[in-house]
């Protein structure tokens, strides 16, 4: 008879980690279908690794997306550009 | 222009409609492009001549755009290659590249899904200021910086990067893999530079 505490208790090691890694990259990049996605949430309840490297890849991508300084163009450019392309 | 070569069906617009369709599809990604450019060079006055080599391009050949197409991933090919025939033969501080770096990781690039890890945890992430994740961005070899600004900043999907890289599918996946592990290890090391305990992640968490 398995107890509940054991039966929630997550695997603290995945024998499939670079598999899982690679489906981590899929899902955080949007290109999963929504049935690895399902295998995949299934599969984090029960491992450890595999949840904190969701997490962690999860966060750095967002991290890029919105901590990166996003820089204005010059309307020196943009004048530049227009007075060329108009002389072409 | 090889980088244009993929349009089958030529257009043949009037010098109005070059201006409409500059004006239309074009011009409405500048910053996506002047944020790639500079990403790429780390210099602004490299990134304005990236950018305006890019869209004096764009126009000369506009004709092998179709309207409706894909504008921003077009022009981002032309840029990418831009970078890689001209302008990286001639820009006056050519791109630090830790040599090193780029023999392991292209010797292990079809080998990607090798089994590594980096112990950094979410809050040393976290806990990092835009600079420092600039910073570790830029000293990634540019092919791997190339693909995370792509695909992280930028939100292409990997078909739209293999045609703006011109390489598989299946190449886009391990590169941008690839890339992921050496980002890790660049941000782990600005954390444990900073002080945060990166690896003290244990499973009891």
């Amino acid at each position: 008879m398995v107890s509940e505490a054991e039966k929630i208790q997550k695997k603290t090691s995945c024998e499939h980690q670079a598999e899982c890694m690679k489906m981590v990259q899929l899902i955080v990049d949007g290109q999963a279908s929504d049935e690895q996605i399902n295998q995949f949430k299934l599969n984090m309840d029960t491992c450890l690794p595999c949840e904190k490297g969701y997490e962690l890849e999860k966060c750095i991508k967002e991290t890029m997306q919105l901590r990166l300084e996003k820089k204005c163009v010059p309307s020196s450019l943009i004048d530049c550009i227009k007075q060329k392309i108009s002389t072409l | 222009m090889d980088e244009l070569e993929e349009i089958k069906i030529p257009q043949t617009y009037s010098d109005l409609e070059k201006h409409r369709v500059f004006d239309k599809e074009f011009m409405p990604h500048i910053d996506s492009m002047y944020n790639f450019a500079f990403r790429l060079t780390n210099d602004e006055d490299d990134a304005n001549d990236l950018v305006q080599d890019t869209y004096l391009k764009a126009f000369r050949f506009i004709n092998s755009f179709s309207q409706g197409t894909n504008a921003k991933a077009w022009l981002f090919r032309i840029l990418k290659n831009s970078f890689i025939n001209d302008f990286r033969k001639k820009s006056k501080e050519p791109a630090k590249v830790d040599y090193q770096d780029v023999e392991t990781t292209y010797n292990s690039e079809e080998d990607a899904e090798t089994n590594q890890t980096v112990d950094l945890r979410v809050e040393s992430v976290q806990d990092l200021i835009g600079d420092e994740i600039a910073n570790a961005l830029n000293a990634l070899p540019v092919d791997f910086r190339t693909v995370i600004i792509l695909c992280d900043v930028e939100g292409f999907t990997y078909e739209e990067m293999a045609k703006i890289l011109d390489i598989p599918i299946g190449t886009v996946r391990s590169r941008l893999h690839r890339a992921r592990m050496l980002l890790k290890e660049k941000l782990q090391s600005y954390a444990k530079s900073l002080g945060y305990n990166v690896n003290a992640d244990s499973m009891a968490d």
